[in-house]
């Protein structure tokens, strides 16, 4: 599968000794959903300014579908289209003469902008607010138009950068099912969030970056598989005389607790099982608790 | 028209229709000082003063004030402009989009140049009201016009990119500007001060300015016009560079 971002040793450094981003190599496939995620100051924000030339590299090099952003910005530019962290928009201007000038600036003529503006606008639900300046939207209005401005030009990657700040949860659902839909129709997208239940139903891969270094890079099914630690808990009546032959445990009051990973779950169920049959021990019930995307992240980024 | 002219086109237009938005505050606030100025200055307290060189007072007066709202205009518009954008984080949206940064810079100077062009047009139309307007060499008066309105608008880009905020923005227009524009010769001619505001004045880059568009318009020359023109090419060219050279490496704008 071809490129959509490729980072090879990047690295930004501020004020001669803030290290944002160490070595940074990294690569984003065409027409995936790629969830970045870290701690504050992990350094996404960085990488994403790096990637969309609004912060200069230290080191390294940086390809968007092929093109050497340093060697090519103004061609890189034209197939990225970024949703920054805070949703800005020009104070001057109603939304529609907003959009129309933001498709102007990557050359797109009058009449096509026009119709291009008309059509994401209804797209977006924001057809009835065109004639309106951005301060009379919502926050959730503000994040779709912020989305909207970036699609304007049809871009071949799509950078969101927390796009879902501060949004509740109707309007997350909303602004999801639009970036699905515009990655359904080919966009490559990589994005950051701090719903990492998002990442979780969203991403096709995830990258876990800590102190400006990445620390894993998978797809999301072959990480849970490989580092989730599922629950299974075993109830007894009283506590029971636990056999050796019985996988290793923990005990929670009078609950016995197996943590095993999802790929060797069966094995150590049927395992934990035949134990205790074999032994005629009688437990009242067993429950298996999936882990999570979120604890994964909590396990990794400690 | 092709892409690269269209995004060009786009931001120009953006940034000249930007402060037309808002005439309360970009162009009304000027005119009505110029017209305060005609008033008093000219009308008021000028009647009271002989003719400078053969010219009457308000005449006299014109040349200067038409630099003064020129180069106020072409200052404040990149200045204010950017430094908005760059506070209200909107600048990202020129910084994402494919354009070179010679042609953003020359943009931004450009829409300065219109300002000071728009607030020079409503200065003379002003003018028109109070006293006969001639123009004895329109080349030297536009050679002048554009040199000073491209300088100042240079200037600006430059202070709109330093500024962290609206006290550092005004810090030129207050305590540099403005007092340079008045020891500038806008209200008088060297015969008319002392020897000390005399030096002063010939020290002050705004008064060759002035003495220049004032030989356009009046025919009036107080300074050999070549001296202002090669001079003021030099600031414009500088101060252009200087500018771009900032946009480029993307001082205080790009991390």
């Amino acid at each position: 599968m071809n490129s959509a971002i490729q980072l090879d040793d990047v690295r930004k450094v501020y004020n001669k000794d803030i290290v944002a981003l160490n070595n940074v190599s990294l690569n984003v496939r065409e027409g995936e959903i790629f969830g970045l995620l870290g701690p504050n100051g992990s350094g996404k924000t960085t990488m994403i300014k790096c990637i969309s030339q609004l912060a200069t590299l230290t080191a390294g090099r940086i390809h968007v579908s092929g093109i050497d952003i340093q060697k090519s910005p103004k061609d890189a530019k034209e197939i990225i289209g970024l949703s920054p962290q805070e949703p800005k928009a020009d104070r001057y201007f109603t939304i529609q003469t907003m959009l129309e000038y933001q498709a102007g600036y990557y050359g797109i003529p009058r009449v096509q902008a026009k119709e291009r503006v008309v059509t994401l606008l209804k797209e977006f639900d924001l057809f009835d607010k065109r004639k309106e300046e951005a301060k009379a939207l919502s926050g959730g209005m503000m994040r779709k138009l912020s989305l909207l401005k970036s699609l304007i030009h049809k871009p071949e990657v799509l950078i969101l950068d927390e796009p879902t700040a501060a949004l509740d949860v109707e309007a997350r659902h909303d602004l999801w099912n639009h970036v699905r839909r515009v990655n359904n129709n080919g966009t490559t997208i990589f994005l950051t969030t701090h719903y990492i239940e998002e990442a979780e139903e969203m991403c096709d891969r995830i990258c876990f970056l800590k102190e400006g270094e990445v620390i894993r890079v998978q797809g999301k099914d072959d990480l849970m598989n490989e580092l989730s630690q599922n629950k299974i808990r075993f109830t007894f009546e009283q506590e029971p005389e636990i056999p050796g032959s019985f996988p290793s445990y923990t005990w929670d009051d009078n609950d016995v607790v197996i943590t095993v990973g999802l790929e060797e779950q069966s094995r150590v169920l049927r395992r934990a099982i035949d134990c205790l049959e074999d032994n005629n021990i009688a437990y009242g019930n067993f429950t298996i608790k999936q882990d999570s995307l979120e604890n994964i992240f909590r396990r990794m980024v400690q | 028209m092709n892409s690269v002219l269209i995004r060009w086109w786009t931001l120009l237009k953006r940034e000249s229709l930007r402060f037309l938005r808002v005439p309360v505050v970009t162009v009304v606030p000027a005119l009505t000082t110029v017209l305060f100025y005609f008033l008093i200055f000219g009308l008021v307290i000028g009647s009271r003063i002989e003719q400078i060189a053969g010219y009457e007072y308000i005449a006299f007066i014109v040349p200067g004030l038409l630099v003064q709202n020129i180069l106020n205009g072409s200052y404040s518009n990149p200045s204010g402009s950017l430094f908005i954008s760059r506070t209200y984080g909107n600048i990202n949206d020129f910084l994402l989009a494919p354009i070179s940064y010679l042609p953003f810079t020359a943009i931004y100077v450009l829409a300065g140049v219109f300002r000071g062009a728009v607030l020079g047009i409503g200065t003379l139309c002003i003018a028109l009201f109070m006293t006969e307007i001639s123009i004895h060499s329109y080349t030297v008066f536009f050679v002048y016009v554009g040199l000073i309105s491209t300088a100042f608008s240079s200037f600006g880009l430059i202070v709109g990119l330093w500024a962290e905020d609206f006290q550092q923005l005004n810090i030129f227009t207050n305590f540099l500007i403005t007092p340079l524009t008045f020891l500038g010769g806008v209200f008088y001619s060297l015969d008319m001060v002392n020897d000390t505001l005399s030096i002063v004045t010939q020290l002050n880059p705004i008064y060759y300015m002035v003495a220049g568009v004032r030989y356009g318009m009046l025919g009036f020359e107080e300074v050999p016009v070549w001296i202002g023109i090669s001079f003021l090419t030099v600031v414009s060219v500088s101060l252009f560079v200087c500018a771009w050279y900032l946009v480029k490496i993307g001082y205080n704008l790009k991390d």
